[in-house]
């Protein structure tokens, strides 16, 4: 056997375990008559003794034992999680919209948003109808009075019209019978 | 206690972790060479451990399964730092800078105490690559058998030998180099 070959089975030599194959008679026998690998064996169990003077020692400190929730804990729920979760958006999403001055109403005329970060006149509120200013009411209220007033006078006026015309029809008619019946003299 | 901690006993995990605590952390110290990453090691470990009971499925698998764990967080630190492997001086800045002492470079320097012993080994150490490392700090300090130490590092028992082997051939290369016969 070769030196080589033979050193890679020191192990077997090395660490006498009950239920592991025992050194072969082989392995034996070169042990016997190879100085160098007899030399080689006692450097590896000089080895192994200066290996065992670094001794043990404890830790530097108590290892933290980490503890389980309890599963009966709300805060395990899903639910809570997701809440806990929500309420985190919500509050950066207010404090977005507090640091960007944010301006939201929302009446019976429409809704509007508006906020710093964006530049320009307020957005025209949603579904809202024009407004009027007092002057421009009166105006219209004014123009509406004269319409009226023309309106009935027109309609005055047609009446008036035609009540005339039903009067001369009427005289013309009773002229034309007064001739009928003038005696013929 | 086991079986308590997997059916949510929480007085069992504690009393657990107090049973464990020292071992997996010798096992960190050993392989990251350095106290302060050993004890997150341990932390991140137990954790673990705790968030994973579930998982475990014989209870008497338990020191394989812790073992596996606190191995892996290890690598992941290890691998994060990337730490120097200079075997000049101490590697580790955050060790007691009393207890560092610069190696001597003379060849046929001999070590005076238990420290300077420890401090040898622990740069050999982690002047090994993670397999022989493992395999070493398994079999010489846990105290485990080939066979279990197989079983951990999910190899057959031949490649556990080998590794250890090779584990122990480095380290004396290392000492060596260091300048200590």
């Amino acid at each position: 056997m070769q030196c080589q070959e033979i050193q890679e089975r020191f192990v077997e030599l090395l660490y006498d375990e009950s239920g592991t194959p025992a050194a072969s008679p082989e392995l034996l026998a070169h042990m016997q008559s190879c100085a160098a690998c007899r030399k080689e064996l006692e450097g590896l169990k000089g080895l192994q003794s200066m290996l065992k003077t670094w001794q043990d020692e404890p830790p530097l400190r108590p290892v933290a034992v980490p503890r389980r929730e309890s599963a009966g804990s709300l805060m395990h729920w899903p639910v809570w999680r997701f809440a806990r979760y929500a309420a985190i958006a919500v509050l950066v999403m207010l404090a977005v919209l507090g640091l960007t001055n944010a301006d939201i109403r929302w009446d019976k005329s429409g809704f509007a948003f508006r906020t710093s970060l964006l530049p320009g006149p307020a957005p025209k509120l949603l579904s809202a109808p024009d407004y009027y200013t007092k002057e421009e009411v009166g105006e219209i209220m004014q123009n509406y009075l004269n319409y009226s007033q023309d309106l009935n006078y027109q309609m005055i006026q047609r009446a008036l019209k035609y009540v005339d015309e039903a009067r001369s029809t009427d005289i013309t008619y009773f002229k034309s019978k007064l001739m009928e019946n003038r005696p013929k003299h | 206690m086991i079986r308590r901690f997997l059916k949510g006993d929480e007085q069992a995990f504690t009393e657990l972790v107090r049973q464990w605590e020292t071992r997996v952390y010798n096992i960190a110290w050993r392989y990251l060479g350095n106290r302060e990453d050993a004890q997150d090691v341990v932390q991140e470990t137990f954790l673990s451990v705790f968030k994973s009971a579930g998982s475990l499925r014989d209870p008497d698998s338990f020191p394989t399964w812790l073992y596996r764990i606190t191995l892996n967080h290890c690598r992941s630190r290890w691998r994060r730092q990337a730490p120097e492997l200079s075997l000049d001086g101490p590697l580790h800045a955050k060790e007691n800078s009393e207890e560092e002492l610069t190696l001597s470079t003379t060849i046929g320097a001999t070590p005076r105490d238990a420290l300077e012993v420890r401090d040898l080994i622990r740069k050999a150490l982690t002047g090994l690559s993670d397999e022989h490392r493992t395999a070493i700090i398994l079999k010489e300090y846990v105290g485990l058998n080939l066979e279990e130490v197989a079983r951990i590092m999910d190899c057959p028992l031949s490649t556990a030998k080998s590794r250890l082997y090779h584990g122990l051939r480095g380290v004396q290369r290392n000492l060596v180099r260091m300048g200590i016969r």
